[in-house]
């Protein structure tokens, strides 16, 4: 049998989802989750739930009200589940999605449409020349990497892999972490560094692959530098 | 659970809990708790090092923190209907005839951008404050289904689609107006609960408003985090694949899409990013995707049995869902 959540406790909860929005924020945390854009309005719901804690303290003090005071004590059990982002956050301290999910995320789809012409400019001419991975995505898909034929490509990501081998490997995310894509180019003639480990990989695209989004791009590796994960780890 | 039922137009039973004996005791132990739990961390993390764990935790807390500041707006915003609109002035904005009514709060959805997390604290504050049920659940419908951020959000999904963006608004608006003349014509009976509110204005409107946001959102909060950890679970351990397994059968391909919408449960103004990748699928089966999705999800189903009641949830989910789906095979039977 659980127990009510008494008005004492809501106030711990509150100033606690509170406190702990406000951590999140207030650091570069919140990136693993969540959008850049979403930084001031979790400073702000902190805040606001830290000050509605605060308000029942000052109520409590006042002697004009006592404890029973009809009303909110009718507090559904499920309350107490809003203990649970706060705890699993400091105990699981939940990481940038990696590896793991993505074997089993949605793989971006590039929309190709058969009647569109696309020209893509040149891609500048330093050597190499520093790509993301959306944009192989998309020059491998609809101009059959011809602006990527002949050139030294500089990619980033996070090693994955799976039975074909293993892939330089970003998220793309719209809102939250829960509707996030995989994309990925795999990686030929290097060995794989450990799982979630980022690199920035120097190679050739196989010409041919990922044409119009229906297989991955693959590259041919040059050279391959293990590097720190980037604060925002999605694109 | 401790909850009172009572017809939208008496005043609430003044149940009393009586909390001063267990007040201190238990916010001492969960303090304890909180503070044990912290100072184990450095313990507990490494032992709580599972690459399924964490991917689910991420989610889990992604849901959430995206989905809190959408429901502090929604819990505002019924404040501010409960505590500062004066009954005459909503009298003025709502029609008194709930038939024409349902239609007005379809339409009024289009102007409420938010999370449909958002529009269930102002939906149950609307019936408070006597607004039909059948007008508010349509509000509570149509505002994350129709919202501009929603439709630009598709058009952008869905570039050279205009049609798609039609399709959604139309069956999203179609669903809202007609699950709440069906409700008006034969659901006026069902019970709908409301959970108390405090009433003291003591210490004048502006804790009169303070009260109301904190009692919404501690009510509403957890059945957010119940759904939020059910959909981060599928998301983790159910594989794409048994999804993308029916995408040949036309029948079959719109119920995977409706049951994957409802177990999913996105944000109304990234599913069209979902939808748009689940390329094997047709476009109508996408539709329902997207029309099932903010009208109903496991997220929302938590927090509206939460809110509303046991007896409520049973007619209302399925009800919605099945008028969703057909709402959207039929306009996707009609446009695309």
């Amino acid at each position: 049998m659980v127990a009510a959540v008494t008005r004492a406790t809501q106030t711990l909860l509150l100033s606690v989802t509170g406190t702990v929005l406000i951590r999140m924020a207030a650091g570069d945390t919140y990136l693993n989750y969540v959008n850049s854009w979403m930084r001031w309005p979790l400073i702000v719901c902190g805040v606001l739930l830290v000050l509605l804690g605060l308000v029942e303290v000052w109520k409590v003090d006042d002697p004009r009200q006592p404890d029973e005071e009809p009303g909110s004590s009718h507090v559904p059990r499920a309350a107490w589940l809003l203990f649970a982002p706060s705890v699993v956050f400091f105990l699981i301290a939940p990481p940038a999605l990696g590896a793991h999910f993505a074997e089993r995320a949605q793989t971006v789809s590039v929309p190709v449409e058969q009647s569109s012409e696309v020209n893509f400019p040149p891609l500048p001419s330093t050597d190499p020349v520093p790509v993301a991975i959306d944009e192989v995505l998309l020059r491998a898909a609809y101009d059959d990497g011809e602006t990527l034929a002949d050139r030294s490509l500089e990619i980033t990501g996070f090693v994955s892999r799976n039975r074909s081998g293993w892939y330089v490997t970003q998220f793309s995310m719209n809102c939250c972490a829960a509707d996030a894509f995989v994309m990925r180019v795999l990686a030929n003639g290097a060995e794989p560094p450990p799982d979630d480990q980022w690199v920035r990989v120097t190679g050739t695209h196989v010409s041919g692959t990922g044409n119009e989004g229906r297989t991955v791009p693959e590259m041919t590796v040059e050279s391959l530098e293990l590097i720190d994960a980037p604060k925002n780890q999605y694109r | 659970m401790s909850q009172t039922t009572h017809p939208p137009d008496l005043p609430p039973a003044d149940d009393r809990v009586r909390t001063s004996g267990r007040t201190p005791v238990q916010v001492y132990l969960v303090l304890a708790a909180l503070i044990a739990l912290v100072l184990s961390q450095e313990w507990l993390v490494p032992r709580l090092d599972y690459p399924a764990l964490a991917t689910w935790s991420t989610i889990f807390v992604a849901i959430v923190v995206q989905s809190i500041p959408f429901l502090v707006g929604g819990v505002l915003l019924a404040a501010v209907i409960s505590t500062l609109l004066s009954e005459r002035a909503l009298r003025r904005l709502v029609p008194s005839n709930p038939a024409i009514g349902v239609p007005v709060a379809g339409l009024a959805g289009v102007a409420l951008p938010g999370c449909e997390c958002a529009s269930v604290p102002v939906a149950s504050s609307l019936m408070t404050r006597g607004v039909a049920p059948s007008v508010a659940l349509t509000f509570l419908l149509a505002a994350p289904a129709v919202n501009p951020v929603v439709l630009v959000s598709t058009a952008v999904a869905f570039s050279g689609r205009p049609d798609m963006v039609l399709a959604r608004f139309l069956a999203s608006l179609a669903t809202s107006v007609v699950v709440g003349w069906l409700w008006l014509r034969f659901a006026g009976r069902v019970p709908i609960l409301h959970r108390q509110r405090s009433h003291d204005h003591e210490g004048g409107t502006l804790m009169a408003f303070a009260a109301s946001v904190r009692h919404d959102f501690v009510h509403a909060a957890g059945f957010l985090v119940l759904g939020a950890m059910i959909a981060a679970a599928i998301n983790t351990f159910v594989p794409r694949e048994i999804i993308d397994s029916v995408a040949g059968n036309a029948v079959l391909a719109v119920l995977a899409l409706a049951v994957f919408a409802f177990v999913v449960a996105l944000c109304s103004e990234a599913d069209a990013f979902v939808a748009a990748s689940l390329s094997a699928f047709s476009d109508t089966a996408k539709l329902v995707f997207m029309v099932v999705g903010p009208a109903m999800d496991v997220k929302l189903a938590s927090m509206e049995a939460g809110q509303f009641g046991g007896a409520f949830a049973l007619r209302f989910i399925p009800l919605v869902l099945v008028v969703a789906v057909l709402s959207a095979c039929s306009v996707g039977w009609w446009l695309l």
